[in-house]
């Protein structure tokens, strides 16, 4: 164990001089951008299997369904904790991730215990099941739950704990909720041993005894050292309430300046999803020749929906300032494409539409 | 048969601005501006298309933004000045 620490070590310094070296890696997301090889500190996975055994009573007895890529870092705790405590870990086809009946299946099936899921592959396996007596665990992850879709869990996993876990690749689970007291955007408690403060501009900055390496493939500068501890800088804008708790309000990198005024890409979605007949809608920034930035929206609306462009540009216009507006808005009934993690593909959607309407 | 000036605007606004917006027949009194289809850098462009497409010399000629801001009120403009 010490070789490989130290051979990731050096790789993670530098990725170039060590082309055998081995261990875990997993991928960030790349909703946003392109993923991020992440190369993990052996010592924190074996910490953080040793946390998820504990925490969620892995044993022998233990069956998950694996509802994620393994090279999503998702599988350390639904893959690898569980089967480092004997555990049996059930995988579905790749295809069937979408098609709720068949996962619902699946889980009453193998008799599974524990359920771990990004919220768009959670919800439809959560709607097509009846009252699975089995499940102990039920976690959403990667991605906002969104609680109005709570009664649908309750009736799928009348018997499990429902919980949400927060966190990065970089630093896997570091805050956990329950979600029968989830409010939007709650992050939940910290992980015992996960230290964190709210840096500049609201900034979430995470340590956690899971932390990896570093990149392999992506320069390391949101990793920093604060007062002798290495911290990760999440992207993440984070608010504390009146209770102290804290909540995510938006991701850095999802906050842009047009015509010199901060506009939030993550609240114009909110405003569009918001229309009727709207599934889901999501908007980038591009860069103009001017130099300037405009917004680019697609948004997704039902079969059949009287919701068109004009009348989307119109709501979007009477609820958010100017420079918030789209200036290209494109519709759809096909839904939008998902990066291999889930989660809607922003860059690759927007960009297949602005191939298909060039000016 | 001619196009009618408004269907001109329509179609430059259509092809050069937004493309998307070709399947839906963009009414006469939306307002270009307020809606974001048209931004104050399209609008220099659409000045321009106007000086050379209808002969109206944008020297002679007061332009407020208001004038621009839906078909109905660009046709207005252009028979004006033509």
């Amino acid at each position: 164990m010490a070789r490989l620490d130290q051979d990731l070590r050096a790789f993670a310094a530098d990725p170039g001089v060590l082309w055998g070296a081995y261990g875990l890696w997993t991928t960030t997301s790349g909703s946003t951008g392109n993923p991020k090889i992440v190369a993990h500190d052996p010592d924190g996975i074996d910490r953080f299997v040793l946390w998820a055994r504990q925490r969620f009573a892995l044993s022998p007895d233990t069956v998950s369904l694996s509802l994620s890529p393994l090279n999503f870092d998702i599988a350390t705790l639904d893959v690898w904790a569980v089967l480092a405590a004997g555990g049996t870990v059930v995988l579905p086809a790749q295809e069937d991730l979408t098609r709720g009946p068949v996962l619902a299946e699946a889980a009453r099936v193998h008799g599974v215990t524990l359920v771990q899921a990004v919220p768009v592959v959670l919800l439809p396996l959560a709607r097509a099941a009846t009252a699975l007596p089995r499940p102990h665990t039920v976690i959403s992850t990667g991605d906002f739950f969104p609680t109005e879709a709570l009664p649908s869990l309750e009736a799928a996993f009348p018997a499990a704990e429902l919980l949400s876990v927060y966190g990065s690749t970089e630093t896997n689970d570091s805050f956990v909720l329950d979600l029968h007291t989830a409010t939007p955007g709650a992050l939940g408690n910290p992980i015992s041993g996960v230290q964190y403060r709210i840096g500049a501009g609201g900034e979430l900055v995470v340590s956690t005894p899971f932390q990896a390496l570093g990149y392999v493939n992506a320069p390391g500068d949101v990793w920093c050292t604060y007062e002798g501890r290495r911290e990760f800088h999440t992207g993440d804008l984070v608010a504390t309430g009146r209770d102290g708790a804290l909540r995510l309000v938006g991701r850095s990198d999802r906050q842009v300046k047009v015509h010199g005024v901060r506009v939030s890409l993550d609240e114009v979605e909110a405003v569009l999803r918001h229309q009727s007949g709207v599934v889901d809608a999501v908007v980038t920034a591009r860069s103009r020749d001017s130099g300037d930035r405009e917004l680019v929206a697609a948004v997704l609306v039902e079969s059949g929906s009287s919701a068109t462009n004009l009348s989307l540009r119109s709501a979007a216009a009477s609820s958010l300032p100017r420079e918030a507006l789209p200036g290209r808005l494109f519709l759809t009934t096909d839904p939008f494409p998902l990066t291999g993690t889930g989660k809607v593909d922003r860059n690759s959607t927007i960009n297949r539409f602005l191939e298909r309407y060039p000016v | 048969m001619t196009m009618t000036t408004q269907e001109r605007v329509r179609g430059h606004i259509v092809s050069v601005h937004a493309p998307e917006l070709a399947e839906e027949e963009i009414p006469g009194d939306y307002d270009l501006l307020i809606n974001g289809v048209i931004d104050s850098l399209a609008l220099l462009e659409l000045v321009e298309w106007i000086q050379k497409e209808f002969g109206v010399s944008a020297m002679d000629t007061e332009i407020s933004p208001t004038d621009l801001s839906t078909i109905d009120s660009i046709s207005k403009f252009i028979h004006k000045n033509t």
